[in-house]
């Protein structure tokens, strides 16, 4: 070979070599200088991993320390650096260890492999998940484990890598369906949520107050969580603890809640509704009882009736029970949703009649059993009668001629008085504030359906589609509703006893009875006393709240609970029954509101003592018939139980709780 | 044995590199046995960086100086004996080769997927590591009888054949790394014994434009089964629905396809075409590579895809050195081969730790040295005595600096990851053996280069 060629050959040889040693240097110079900060960062988040501890959520007690809502440590198994050629490994081991475990009980290893493989893919194979997964997060995969199954997967270590043991505080529930929907549920943050407490430094699969206490005193119940920084190995292996910030647990809160009380309440509001329903009242599935103190507004039971056992929220509700849960609509706290109060609105308009000066205290009239077209609801009338005794019978005719003497605005007035019609601003969520009929809420009502109607009936002519038929009957409905616009003589007398439009939560029905009982102070009704740290400083006390006073005199409210006394003494009382033989002297009115195609909706008012009143109580049974039949024996129950209970100082104790349940 | 006269013949320069690189690289090994566990880290933290080195698991770094003294046996035989005499050997040699790949295939020891290793005694070793050099040295004779004849096609066909048969054999392991190594020895001797430049370009661009063509294939067809996998999928979740919903279900009447009968047909063509394209990508694995070979082949282009399995190698590397800096992280202080997450840091991925623990300034060192070996290399090439020396010097210089390029390459994510060694410094002891004889024989023809008659 010629010796230039050759050279020449070979420096073309050296040339390409140089050539690719300079891509190199490029893309190391790109990578190690460039880049540097980017893949530093990769390098750290892949070796330092950050936990976090979540915080034991704070109890809740009773208003004598019983605790109703608590919390106990369980161990949790996650995996985390998933997609690792050991995981396949790694979950057949785990499916064996886990063998008889509550989570898995009865399951075979092939369908607990199959039933953690389903979680792990749910995370690593979802494609939208997978963009904001990294693999050093940790999937949970069975909670609630064995301390002997956790020591097993702690000597097994070695051989069980990226598989994480965690101590988890959980929800727990001592006393069952105790005060069950009233403290609520928690469950994992949603999407929603997580916007909406954007600032707030919660995460995805955080727990959050969904409902109940648990919801409106989230802020104070959370806790801080913690976070551990610990460096780990390629398979997730902690190496080193860099560090632990501990959680700090959330505050307690102390209700004003007796849960002896409450226990009493749930119980006989069960067994009332058990009873209308042997009483042939089938629809009668549902209820709800309030026990307030008259001078303050604490709130002393409180309950909705069907409940539910809280336990099956913990740890995630399965499917079945949330089927369930709602089948029954058991989430929904019944004392404050709104129900016609039939007679127990009375009150009211005999408020508005004394204080407008239409009639006096003794004012009397003939009950013939009718006013112009309507009937009472006893055939032949009571006679000669007046507001007091109108009360104690219940006497429609009395209240319907007060109703036409005062009007409705007076009604709407004194009924806005005594606080109803608009939220108590109780410290639950979903509070409803019902509706105060009137001329003027009339009128807005029915406008809105004649617009809907007008635009019907302007399409149908449009069109020129219609039959003559339809616009013709479009045309009647039309002029139905403008007849509807104006308030008529019909509405005070439904008004006036009650009826009509007029939708109150038991809440502010018991409210309103304590006002007219405590002298005519509106309080602000409340759950929660007092919140507590941890380590038992008081964070915050929450004293009784006046909302108002009401704009009655002190002789009005006299001859009222005059009356309403009489309810529960015999011959005529309507409650007479009711009370007849107790130890103390109570106050009474009872409600029948009529319901549209349905049994009556079963309502009481009562209080206790009737000299020195100290509970108001409101119970309503929807669709119970009478509410001297049905609701009224579970108003003296739960009277009686706070009379007994002040006298005899017993603590409720768990056992006892569940056996009672009903 | 030992002569004065022919070690100061030596090409001293290439020699002092070759040393310091080894030293180098037991360094870089001692580094990359470091793991942390709890308590070997517990230990660690506070001895100062001397008392350090004392805790260092020594298993590899022990082994590897055992390598390199064998090594350097070797490369002595290699520089004593002729090339010419060892040229004549050829024929024998090349069966011999043959011999050992196809023994691996039937005795072989399998690691990592692959039929690599012949265990002899306590030791094993890498027939296809060897093949390398030896394939260098038959060539060489082979070309060396055809001087002259390469300049047309026709001329390179039995070249071919030659290097083909050990190539398929070895790709049969599979290594597909020392494969390429020997196509790209063939090429770079080819070019040397005397073919066209333009040949040679015009056979690689074929073979990219051919390999190109496969991955575009096999795309098209994974593609298109995932794509009738999913249609399938949710047209059987739609129907589903529609058999629980029933009629009442008012979507039912918007939309055309919820009736059942037109809905089953189209399902069942669907379900007709996924059938034949399935077939056909199983059909195109049986007769190329397979999936997983092919995706851990084109991972580097986009390795983040698949983090945690094809793209984890690369990733991890390409954090490792990225995160290295320019002056790096300091020694034995990685944390990604410390903490493990570096896999085969010792073997093929130790320029990623020499990238993070070294930093820039680290790995231009160690670049430069190679390339300081490959120059004197060049050298030597010019200055070889007859063709064959030329031949076997080029075949040498050749696959070193492709085996360098493809594994620093691998590394820093612009090759693909074929489990090529770096040469002389990653652990193993057939890579070890097999480079320094290869230098040896490159000294060799240096001594015996034009004007000294030895």
């Amino acid at each position: 070979m010629e010796k230039k060629e050759l050279e020449k050959k070979t420096r073309l040889f050296l040339a390409l070599i140089l050539g690719a040693w300079i891509i190199l240097f490029l893309r190391l110079g790109f990578l190690q200088l460039v880049k540097t900060d980017e893949y530093r960062t990769l390098a750290r988040q892949n070796h330092l991993r950050l936990t976090r501890l979540s915080a034991p959520r704070g109890e809740i007690f009773d208003r004598n320390g019983v605790r109703i809502v608590s919390n106990r440590p369980v161990y949790t198994i996650s995996l985390t650096n998933l997609g690792l050629k050991e995981s396949a490994q790694v979950v057949n081991y785990l499916a064996e260890l886990l063998q008889g475990e509550k989570s898995f009980q009865g399951k075979t290893k092939e369908q607990i492999k199959a039933e953690i493989q389903a979680k792990i893919n749910k995370f690593t194979k979802n494609k939208d998940v997978k963009e904001k997964f990294s693999p050093g997060e940790p999937i949970k995969i069975a909670r609630d484990i064995t301390p002997q199954t956790i020591f097993k997967i702690e000597e097994l270590r070695y051989q069980l890598p990226g598989v994480v043991v965690d101590v988890e505080p959980e929800r727990q529930y001592p006393y069952g369906d105790l005060l069950v929907p009233v403290v609520g549920y928690i469950g994992e943050i949603n999407e929603l949520e997580l916007t909406a407490h954007k600032d707030e430094g919660y995460y995805l699969k955080d727990l959050i107050g969904k409902e109940g206490l648990e919801k409106f005193y989230e802020a104070y119940l959370r806790g801080t969580p913690g976070a551990r920084q610990v460096e780990v190995d390629a398979l997730g292996r902690p190496v080193r603890d860099l560090g632990i910030k501990e959680a700090v647990p959330g505050n307690n809160l102390f209700l004003t809640i007796d849960a002896r009380l409450q226990r009493l309440t749930q119980d006989a509001l069960a067994q009332g509704i058990k009873r209308a329903l042997t009483a042939g009242y089938f629809e009668a599935r549902a209820g709800a009882a309030v026990a307030l103190s008259v001078y303050s507004g604490e709130i002393l039971a409180l309950v909705s009736y069907p409940a539910y056992d809280p336990n099956i929220f913990v740890g995630g509700i399965r499917e079945k029970d949330w089927i369930e849960v709602n089948k029954n609509k058991a989430l929904i706290n019944r004392a404050l949703s709104r129900y016609p109060p039939g007679s127990t609105f009375k009150m009211v308009t005999a408020t508005a009649a004394l204080e407008s000066k239409k009639i006096t205290g003794t004012y009397a009239l003939n009950c013939t059993g009718y006013y112009k077209y309507k009937k009472d609801w006893k055939p032949g009338g009571h006679g000669l009668i007046d507001l007091r005794k109108a009360f104690q019978v219940s006497c429609d005719v009395f209240f319907w001629t007060l109703g036409v003497f005062t009007g409705p605005e007076k009604m709407a007035y004194y009924a806005r008085e005594y606080g109803l019609g608009e939220k108590t601003g109780v410290d639950l969520p979903g509070e409803e504030a019902g509706r105060v009929p009137n001329p003027a809420q009339k009128y807005e009502k029915w406008q809105k359906e004649l617009v809907r109607i007008q635009k019907e009936i302007d399409d149908l002519k449009q069109g020129n589609q219609g039959s003559r038929g339809k616009l013709a009957d479009l045309e009647q409905k039309k002029s139905k509703i403008e007849w509807e616009l104006k308030w008529r003589e019909y509405d005070t007398l439904d008004m006036a006893i009650g009826q009509g439009d007029n939708y109150y939560s038991p809440l502010q029905l018991a409210n309103y009875l304590a006002a007219i009982i405590n002298g005519g102070t509106v309080y602000h009704p409340y759950l929660v006393k007092k919140i507590v740290t941890p380590d038992g400083k008081i964070l915050q006390k929450i004293d009784s709240q006046e909302v108002r006073k009401v704009n009655a005199s002190p002789q009005t409210l006299k001859i009222i609970r005059e009356g309403l006394h009489l309810v529960t003494l015999p011959p005529a009382g309507t409650a007479a029954g009711i009370f007849a033989g107790t130890s103390y002297k109570a106050g009474a009115k009872t409600g029948t509101a009529e319901v549209h195609g349905h049994d009556n909706h079963a309502l009481i008012l009562a209080f206790a003592p009737y000299e020195k009143p100290e509970i108001a109580v409101a119970v309503i049974i929807e669709y119970g018939g009478k509410g001297s039949g049905v609701a009224g024996p579970v108003a003296r129950q739960i009277l009686d139980g706070y009379f007994d209970l002040a006298k005899t100082k017993l603590a409720l104790s768990p056992k006892e709780a569940g056996q009672s349940r009903d | 044995m030992f002569n004065k006269r022919l070690y100061k013949s030596l090409d001293h320069t290439l020699l002092g590199t070759t040393i310091i690189l080894i030293f180098f690289s037991l360094i870089m090994i001692g580094s990359a046995s470091l793991e942390y566990t709890p308590s070997s880290l517990q230990q660690f933290e506070n001895l100062n960086i001397f008392l350090r080195l004392l805790h260092l698991d020594y298993t590899y770094f022990n082994k590897q100086i055992l390598w390199i003294f064998l090594g350097f046996g070797f490369m002595a035989l290699m520089v004593y004996v002729p090339y010419e005499d060892i040229i004549k050997q050829a024929r024998f040699l090349y069966v011999l080769n043959l011999f050992m790949l196809i023994m691996v295939l039937f005795i072989g020891h399998t690691a990592l997927g692959a039929q690599r290793w012949i265990q002899i005694g306590p030791l094993t070793f890498q027939p296809s590591e060897f093949a390398k050099l030896l394939i260098i040295i038959t060539f060489a004779a082979f070309l060396a009888k055809r001087e002259g004849r390469l300049n047309g096609w026709l001329g390179l066909g039995p070249c071919f054949l030659y290097v083909g048969l050990p190539f398929i054999v070895i790709l049969k392991q599979p290594d597909l790394g020392t494969s390429l190594v020997l196509i790209a020895i063939m090429f770079g001797m080819l070019f040397f014994a005397g073919a066209k430049p333009a040949h040679l370009l015009a056979l690689l661009g074929i073979g990219i434009i051919f390999i190109t063509g496969i991955f575009m294939v096999h795309t098209y067809l994974h593609q298109t089964q995932d794509n009738l996998e999913k249609q399938i999928l949710t047209m059987q979740s739609k129907e589903k629905i529609i058999s629980q919903v029933g009629g009442k279900d008012e979507a039912k009447e918007k939309n055309a396809l919820s009736r059942p009968e037109a809905y089953s047909t189209k399902l069942i063509a669907l379900k007709e075409k996924y059938r034949a394209i399935s077939e056909y990508h199983q059909l195109f694995h049986r007769y190329t590579l397979k999936e997983y070979q092919m995706n851990r082949l084109i991972i580097f282009l986009n390795p983040q895809k698949d983090i945690l399995g094809a793209g984890y190698h690369i990733w991890q590397s390409l954090i490792a050195v990225g995160s290295g800096g320019l002056a790096g992280k300091g020694f034995l202080e990685g944390t990604q081969s410390h903490f493990t997450f570096l896999p085969i840091r010792h073997t093929d991925f130790i320029f990623s730790v020499v990238g993070e623990e070294l930093g820039f300034l680290g790995a231009l060192f160690l670049l430069s040295l190679y390339f300081i070996i490959l120059y004197r290399g060049t050298k030597i090439i010019i200055h070889a005595r007859d063709n064959e020396g030329v031949l076997l010097a080029g075949g040498i210089v050749t696959m070193f600096a492709f085996h360098v390029f493809v594994n620093v390459g691998m590394t820093i994510g612009i090759m693909p990851v074929t489990g090529i060694p770096l040469p002389l410094f990653s652990y193993g002891g057939s890579n070890i053996i097999m480079n320094l004889a290869a230098l040896g024989l490159l000294l060799n023809i240096y001594t015996r280069r034009k004007k000294i008659i030895f």
